[in-house]
């Protein structure tokens, strides 16, 4: 569905990368999650994928068509919802959809349906402008959808919503993925990564990882560490504690022979840790 | 097309929904109105005279064929009568039998001129030796009526340019561009579409405005074309202060200077000698401002308007030229 092949992009125009040689593919279907902290090169690699910014150096074609000529077939096929809630104030719900509508030419779904969906069947007559930060988030997601994306890009769709509308929202993503969506995942959110992703790409400084599905990760990385509680000068501590590396394993040892463990769980690693890992940094 | 009319529609619905825009889009009537109570000739279609019924017909059939003519019992009535509002002149004869002419005093030239004219010609029964246009509405002879009346043309030529510029301000300040370019959405159908305002509101201004001061002999064919060609320099200046603008508070500042520019040619044009008008051939408002006054008074051949147009047109182009980057890379 989306292939991406040795993409560079540099803002300044000069050697200086924000993208330096992203790799990678996304099957028919799948959810991908492209995950890393601020300023690693995520919206970069989007903006170009969705025609924002201009192809520099490098390859991208989305189900067969090269985004450096994006056409109007391109974009009929292609949803994105924006971190950034960008809506028109002065019109309702509704009429931002229904403009925006129509602007393809594919067939679209209903406004009133979408917005039902993302639970604003109650303000699709309010102005947008008065609706709140979450509001807004959910109008742009349902706007993203109504041309019936074949790959829809996602960046941070849960970020500042309540759990309950999370959870909706959510679901809505695992049902379009169900009815063949493919789904381009933008997160610093490392749960909603390992529950939603088929598979992942670490990227860090402009540069991608690790790409692999979260199981393997954890597989990885995370099988070898064991979560203890030990009693220190009567004091109650809790640690982490690596089985394959020498300093970790050194003092598990210790902490066995001493007799001090009061609990000991093996531990599965999150995405989290795993990224710090690979990265060498966290995700914020 | 179906893109360009919903990126036209989307703006004329948004922009009712904008107490700024509102007021802009109201602005150039509210100015008519108040400027045709400094106009009142303006408001007739030809001259009006209040005619002692007294009189004889020859005479009251001589002025009809100079205006309109209402017929009055008493003097006090006809007195009543030019008191008001409009240009009336009225016309009664004294006991001695000779005319005697009731002004208000502010009268435009016409009005108070012209029916001396005609009594000239009664008493004297010569014809009539002086060339007059019924439908001159004392433009020709009231330049401030002519300059007022391209002002407010101009100003709501401008207007539909600005609503353009306030509408891509809003679009940038929301970042709804973002979401029409991954859309199958072409610049050009935005530019289009965004357009289409900054060309039906002049031509639904210029006629109100030419209707409420009622300026009705006038070539329409000529105003609209007139109109449209003007439209295009308000539509780039639009785009421009839409694009330099970060808000809609630098985008009024934006508007004024513009305006500032606007006010200084027509000044330059008024003021300047003919002899010197070729300095302010730069500027596309001075064609605009040439054109109208040649279609208001009737003077205006399309061979004359063709040439103003191409001026006009050929400037808008150069300048869109110069601009053409910056248009672009502000709406990417
Ligand atoms: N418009 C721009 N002009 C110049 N540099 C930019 C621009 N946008 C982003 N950058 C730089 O490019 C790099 C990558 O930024 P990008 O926005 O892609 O990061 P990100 O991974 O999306 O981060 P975040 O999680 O904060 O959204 C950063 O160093 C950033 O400073
Ligand atoms: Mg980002």
């Amino acid at each position: 569905m989306l292939k991406v092949k040795n993409l560079y992009h540099s803002y300044t125009k000069d050697d200086n990368y924000a993208v330096k040689g992203i790799s990678f593919e996304i099957k028919k279907g799948e959810i991908f999650g492209f995950l890393g902290p601020n300023g690693a090169g995520k919206s970069t690699t989007q903006k170009i994928l969705t025609g924002l910014l201009p192809l520099q150096k490098g390859e991208a074609s989305i189900a067969g068509i090269d985004v450096k000529k994006p056409t109007e077939k391109l974009f009929n096929l292609i949803g994105v919802s924006f971190e950034h809630p960008n809506i028109y104030s002065k019109l309702t719900g509704y009429e931002n959809l229904e403009f925006y509508k129509k602007l393809f030419s594919v067939p679209t779904e209903d406004p009133k349906v979408l917005l039902k969906m993302v639970g604003l069947e109650d303000a699709v007559n309010k102005k947008a402008g008065d609706y709140s930060k979450g509001m807004k988030q959910r109008l742009v997601f349902a706007r993203s959808l109504i041309n019936n994306p074949q790959l829809w890009f996602l960046d941070e769709p849960i970020s500042g919503l309540d759990p309950t509308t999370a959870s909706n929202i959510k679901d809505i993503i695992k049902k379009k993925k169900d009815e063949g969506t493919t789904i381009f995942l933008t997160t610093h959110n490392m749960h909603i990564a390992d529950e939603l992703c088929d598979r992942v790409a670490f990227i860090n400084e402009g540069k991608i990882e690790v790409i692999d599905s979260p199981r393997n990760l954890k597989l990885k990385y995370g099988e070898q560490l064991v979560k203890v509680e030990y009693k220190e000068n009567n004091k109650l501590k809790r640690e982490r504690l690596s089985l394959i590396n020498d300093k970790d394993r050194d003092k598990l040892n210790k902490l066995v022979n001493e007799g001090k463990i009061e609990t000991i769980h093996s531990q599965e690693a999150t995405l989290e840790e795993i990224f710090i890992k690979v990265t060498g940094r966290g995700l914020k | 097309m179906r893109r360009i009319l919903s990126i036209f529609k989307r703006d004329i619905l948004s922009s009712f929904r904008d107490y700024i825009i509102l007021y802009m889009i109201i602005a150039p009537i509210l100015l008519t109105i108040g400027f045709r109570f400094f106009i009142p000739s303006a408001q007739s279609a030809g001259l009006q005279f209040a005619v002692d019924a007294k009189l004889d017909t020859e005479i009251v059939n001589e002025f009809k064929k100079y205006g309109d003519v209402e017929l009055y019992g008493t003097v006090d009535e006809i007195k009543t009568r030019v008191e008001n509002i409009d240009d009336i002149a009225g016309i009664t004869k004294n006991e001695n039998g000779e005319f005697v002419l009731i002004l208000q005093g502010n009268e435009a030239h016409d009005t108070k001129e012209i029916p001396k004219m005609i009594i000239r010609e009664i008493i004297s029964n010569e014809d009539l030796n002086v060339e007059f246009k019924v439908n001159s509405l004392g433009l020709e002879e009231s330049p401030v009526a002519t300059i007022g009346t391209i002002s407010l043309i101009l100003i709501a030529i401008l207007i539909g340019g600005i609503i353009i510029g306030f509408n891509i301000i809003e679009e940038k300040e929301a970042n709804t561009l973002k979401a029409l370019n991954v859309t199958p959405m072409t610049k050009f159908e935005y530019i289009i579409g965004k357009s289409i305002t900054g060309l039906i509101l002049p031509i639904i201004h210029v006629f109100l405005i030419l209707w409420i001061l009622g300026i009705t002999e006038v070539d329409n064919t000529m105003v609209l074309i007139m109109t449209l060609a003007s439209s295009l320099v308000g539509i780039v200046v639009g785009f421009v202060v839409g694009i330099i603008s970060s808000n809609q508070i630098t985008g009024i500042a934006n508007m004024k200077i513009i305006f500032l520019i606007l006010s200084l040619t027509i000044i330059g044009a008024i003021l300047l000698p003919q002899s010197k008008h070729f300095l302010l051939y730069w500027a596309p408002p001075y064609w605009i401002f040439t054109g109208f006054k040649g279609i208001l008074l009737n003077t205006a051949t399309w061979g004359n308007l063709i040439n103003y147009i191409g001026w006009i047109i050929g400037l808008t182009f150069i300048i869109y030229i110069i601009l053409r980057g910056k248009i672009k890379k502000g709406l990417a």
